[in-house]
């Protein structure tokens, strides 16, 4: 039995390095995402509040380069669920695989891919800064939250690179449900438009276990144990799946 | 020891049997042709040999143990089709150097000297290639992996006849260095025959035949001539094709054995003896009707 496992890990990594080489294609995707996220919060701020009382006129924008991060999550989800399509399952066949190193392996790729967009959109964050530093007014610039401290930064790609992890593994249960059956294509967005209206506060108090929490390791902690239940039930619904063409 | 068990096995889709009870055993290292006409169930077998669908009920075995979803199985077996996708990121030349640490056997020296020898281009994605080209590539793959169970299912889609020969030579050739299972499914039995050792034909999810090569080619006998005449010799014994002819001439064929002593009376009533082509052999078997296409015709 011992041997077998080694072997499962040992293809499971062969396969990882695999996709890595293979897959660029999807990590070009993203790299173009972030410049687009980059394009549309340069120009105008994300919010502008002005006041006037007639005789001074005050106009606040804000920047902030959060929608990078915001359109990095969407680049992860469609990640993971393009993972689960047939497509992609189809590109396994060729090696030694099965069902189980064929989803270790797309886990592999998928946390290897949060780290990469989680790094590189806080990057992106700094990268926004010096753009405006360079490009605007300086004398108008309010520099509150303006100068990033490294311990900043690197908690940004931690916290980052966590709410990665979990959107792609929520991504990956979806797209694996779908792939169960059609019906699910349909039922998922209906269940969670429905949740959404219908149970505010439960949806409320679930965003602010997550977002709410206030101690990193706490939050690490309820992410992981999130991903990691998210991404089994994933694996065990896929191991009885035939591949069809 | 056999390479392949398989007994009783049946896969429905629905009501729907794409394999219906079927027993054979495959021994190791030959070369197996896997015949039988369109829609009679040979890709949902060779499937579920590779291990990628799940046997309805019965008992497959591949080197002693379940092929569904079993990585010792995959590590055993290549299965080489015209739907084997690749990632687009990869040219031709880097699937052949990431896909060859997946297979312990992989003859790199051979893998260049075939993939120079059709001169590809190294650069191109394997999606781009044409439908002949896409054959000869997965071709390649199959061969130089050296699994010890190789299937290749329908593989000379789209060669031209030139590809197709030399896809048989190399198979043969590395075959011979290099012996392992291998199963071929094809239409195209007339090429193959120089190939095959074995035939399993297989009609409808059920076994018709599993013959050598060499029995299978004196299995049956044709006789053309008076009408009359030929149905004397073959009363009441099993006819395996007739067609007739113009002026009361018929052309039957039928199992050597029943007239194997009367060769010498049946010519000297006129009536030719021919050979049957194994190709034309199979064709018959699994005919569902005994006129073949001109019954539709003469109807009208």
């Amino acid at each position: 039995m011992s041997s077998k496992e080694v072997n499962l890990l040992a293809f499971s990594l062969q396969q990882f390095f695999y996709k890595l080489k293979a897959y660029t294609g999807l990590i070009n995707r993203l790299i173009i995402t972030q410049l687009l996220a980059l394009l549309f919060s340069l120009p105008g701020g994300i919010g502008m509040i002005s006041s006037s009382n007639g005789e001074i006129t005050v106009s606040v924008r804000h920047y902030s380069a959060s929608m990078v991060i915001v359109f990095s999550l969407f680049w992860i989800a469609t990640v993971a669920i393009l993972l689960t399509t047939k497509q992609y399952k189809k590109m396994d066949m060729p090696l030694v695989a099965n069902r189980l190193s064929g989803n270790l392996s797309d886990v592999g790729f998928l946390l290897t891919a949060c780290v990469f967009a989680g790094v590189t959109s806080s990057l992106v964050g700094v990268l926004f800064r010096v753009i405006m530093y360079f490009t605007f007014d300086r004398s108008m610039i309010v520099f509150n939250e303006f100068f990033l401290t490294p311990s900043d930064l690197i908690l940004s790609m931690v916290v980052t690179i966590l709410y990665m992890a979990l959107i792609s593994a929520l991504g990956y249960f979806m797209g694996m449900l779908s792939q169960v059956s059609m019906a699910f294509v349909i039922t998922i967005p209906v269940v969670i438009f429905g949740v959404l209206r219908v149970y505010t506060e439960f949806v409320q108090s679930v965003i602010k276990f997550y977002v709410g929490e206030v101690s990193l390791p706490l939050f690490a902690f309820k992410i992981l144990i999130t991903s990691i239940v998210l991404f089994g039930i994933s694996i065990v619904l896929s191991d009885r799946m035939e591949v069809r063409q | 020891m056999s390479a392949i068990e398989c007994e009783d096995l049946t896969k429905s889709y629905g009501k729907i049997k794409a394999i219906d009870h079927l027993s054979f055993e495959i021994a190791e290292n030959k070369i197996t042709g896997l015949i039988g006409r369109n829609g009679a169930g040979k890709t949902t077998l060779l499937k579920m040999i590779a291990g990628y669908l799940k046997p309805t009920s019965g008992k497959l075995k591949v080197f002693s143990e379940k092929p569904f979803n079993s990585l010792a199985v995959s590590a055993k077996t290549m299965f080489v089709d015209d739907t084997m996708t690749f990632p687009d990121s990869l040219t031709l030349i880097d699937i052949l150097t990431e896909v060859a640490p997946f297979y312990a056997n992989w003859n790199s020296n051979l893998a260049s000297g075939l993939f120079d020898y059709y001169s590809f281009n190294p650069k191109q994605p394997h999606s781009n290639l044409s439908k002949g080209s896409k054959s000869t590539f997965n071709s390649i793959l199959g061969i130089v992996s050296r699994c010890p169970l190789t299937i290749f299912d329908e593989p000379t889609t789209g060669m031209d006849s030139a590809v197709r020969k030399d896809f048989y030579k190399a198979l043969l050739k590395d075959y011979l260095e290099y012996p392992r299972t291998i199963i071929l499914s094809s239409h195209l039995l007339s090429e193959l025959e120089e190939l095959l050792e074995e035939i399993l034909l297989i009609d409808h999810g059920t076994k018709r035949l599993h013959l050598s090569a060499m029995e299978l080619k004196e299995l049956a006998v044709g006789m053309r001539g008076n009408a009359q005449a030929v149905l004397s010799f073959v009363d009441g014994k099993e006819i395996i094709y007739q067609e007739a002819f113009a002026k009361g001439s018929i052309y039957i064929v039928i199992r050597k054995d029943f007239v194997q002593q009367q060769f010498e009376e049946i010519r000297l009533c006129g009536i030719e003896v021919l050979p049957v082509s194994t190709d034309d052999l199979c064709v018959y078997l699994t005919a569902k009707t005994k006129g073949g296409i001109e019954d539709v015709f003469k109807r009208g």
